[in-house]
C-alpha cells in the first residue's frame, strides 16, 4: 500500500490499514524513542502511545508534511512530554524524601547500554548519552536525530518547525557544549 | 596534550556512528491491540459534578438558598422600617411632652 493509500484507509477505520502502519513505522518510532528515554520499557509504553495518537488523529493530518514527518513529531513530542512528568515526579520525590522518614529517592538508572551501539563504541556511547541529556530540549532533539537516525537538516527543521540554518546553529551549539562537558569532565 | 584530549572528545562525539537500529519488541501490534482494546473497554466514568443528578440537586440548593434569602431579606426590611417609624414617634412625643424640642435660637 502506497503511503496515500494507507491514510485513506486509516481514515474510514481499515484495520489492515492500521497494521500496515505499525509495521511499516515501528522500528523507527521505537528507537526514536529509545534514543530519547534510554529505557527499554518506556520506548514501548511511548511507541504505543504514538500509534493510538496517530489512530485518533489521522483525521487532523492535513498532508502537508510526509506522514514520517508528522509521526517523527509525535514521537518527540510525547517523549519529551514523559521525560518532563519524569523530572517532575523526581523532584516531587525528592521533596518528599526530605519530609518523609524513608530516604528512598526514584531509582536511578544506571548508564544506558544502548544495543544498537557497536562494542568498541559501548563505553564512548555512554558517557556520550549520559551528556546529551543535560542538553536544552531543542538541542538535544536536533543532535539525537542528526547523529542517530541520520536525517538531514531539511528534514530535521521540518520535524521540529525550524529553518535549516537553525537546525545548523542548533547542531553547532549541541556540538560546542558537549565538548565542553567531555573536557570538564575528568575522563582520561 | 590537548590535541589528545580534543581528539578524545570528538571520539566520543563520534561514538553514535554507525549505530545499528534496534529491533522493535516481539508482538508489539498485537500488544498495541490489546492496549487499544482494553482502553475502549475503560472508557473514563465522569467526574461525581458532572453528572446530571448532582447537576440538578446542586442548582435547586442553590435556588432554595437564594429565595429563602430573598424573603429574609425583604421581610427584616419590613420590621426594620416599623421599628423606626414607631421609634420616631415616641421620640418625638417624648421631647414634646417635656418640652426639650430645640428650637434654635436664629428663628
Amino acid at each position: 500500500m502506497v503511503e496515500q493509500e494507507i491514510i485513506e484507509q486509516l481514515r474510514k477505520g481499515d484495520e489492515k490499514a492500521f497494521k500496515e502502519l505499525v509495521t511499516l513505522f515501528e522500528h523507527k518510532v521505537y528507537n526514536t524513542a529509545l534514543n530519547f528515554l534510554q529505557s527499554h520499557h518506556d520506548s514501548e509504553d511511548i511507541a504505543q502511545e504514538v500509534f493510538i495518537q496517530v489512530y485518533h488523529s489521522i483525521q487532523q493530518f492535513k498532508g502537508n508534511a510526509k506522514l514520517s514527518t508528522w509521526i517523527y513529531r509525535i514521537t518527540i513530542t510525547k517523549c519529551l512530554d514523559h521525560l518532563r512528568s519524569k523530572k517532575r515526579k523526581k523532584r516531587f520525590a525528592f521533596i518528599s524524601s526530605l519530609f518523609s522518614e524513608k530516604n528512598d529517592l526514584l531509582y536511578e538508572a544506571p548508564d544506558f547500554d544502548h544495543p544498537g551501539v557497536q562494542l568498541d563504541r559501548k563505553e564512548n556511547a555512554a558517557i556520550l548519552f549520559k551528556l546529551v541529556n543535560t542538553l536544552p530540549e531543542s538541542q538535544k532533539t536536533a543532535f539525537l536525530l542528526n547523529k542517530i537516525e541520520a536525517l538531514s537538516y531539511g528534514e530535521i527543521g521540518q520535524i521540529m518547525n525550524k529553518s535549516e540554518s537553525a537546525v545548523d546553529s542548533l547542531l553547532q551549539r549541541a556540538k560546542q557544549s558537549l565538548l565542553k562537558k567531555i573536557n570538564k569532565k575528568d575522563l582520561y | 596534550m590537548s590535541t589528545k584530549i580534543e581528539n578524545k572528545g570528538l571520539h566520543i562525539l563520534d561514538s553514535f556512528d554507525n549505530m545499528n537500529q534496534v529491533d522493535s519488541p516481539l508482538f508489539f501490534y498485537t500488544r498495541l491491540l490489546a492496549r487499544m482494546q482494553n482502553d475502549l473497554h475503560q472508557k473514563r466514568k465522569p467526574f461525581f459534578y458532572l453528572k446530571p443528578a448532582f447537576m440538578t440537586i446542586s442548582l435547586s440548593c442553590i435556588l432554595i438558598i437564594n429565595v429563602l434569602f430573598f424573603f429574609n431579606i425583604n421581610s427584616k426590611k419590613a420590621v426594620l422600617a416599623k421599628d423606626q417609624t414607631s421609634s420616631e414617634a415616641t421620640i418625638e412625643s417624648f421631647s414634646n411632652s417635656y418640652d426639650l424640642a430645640t428650637t434654635s435660637v436664629y428663628e
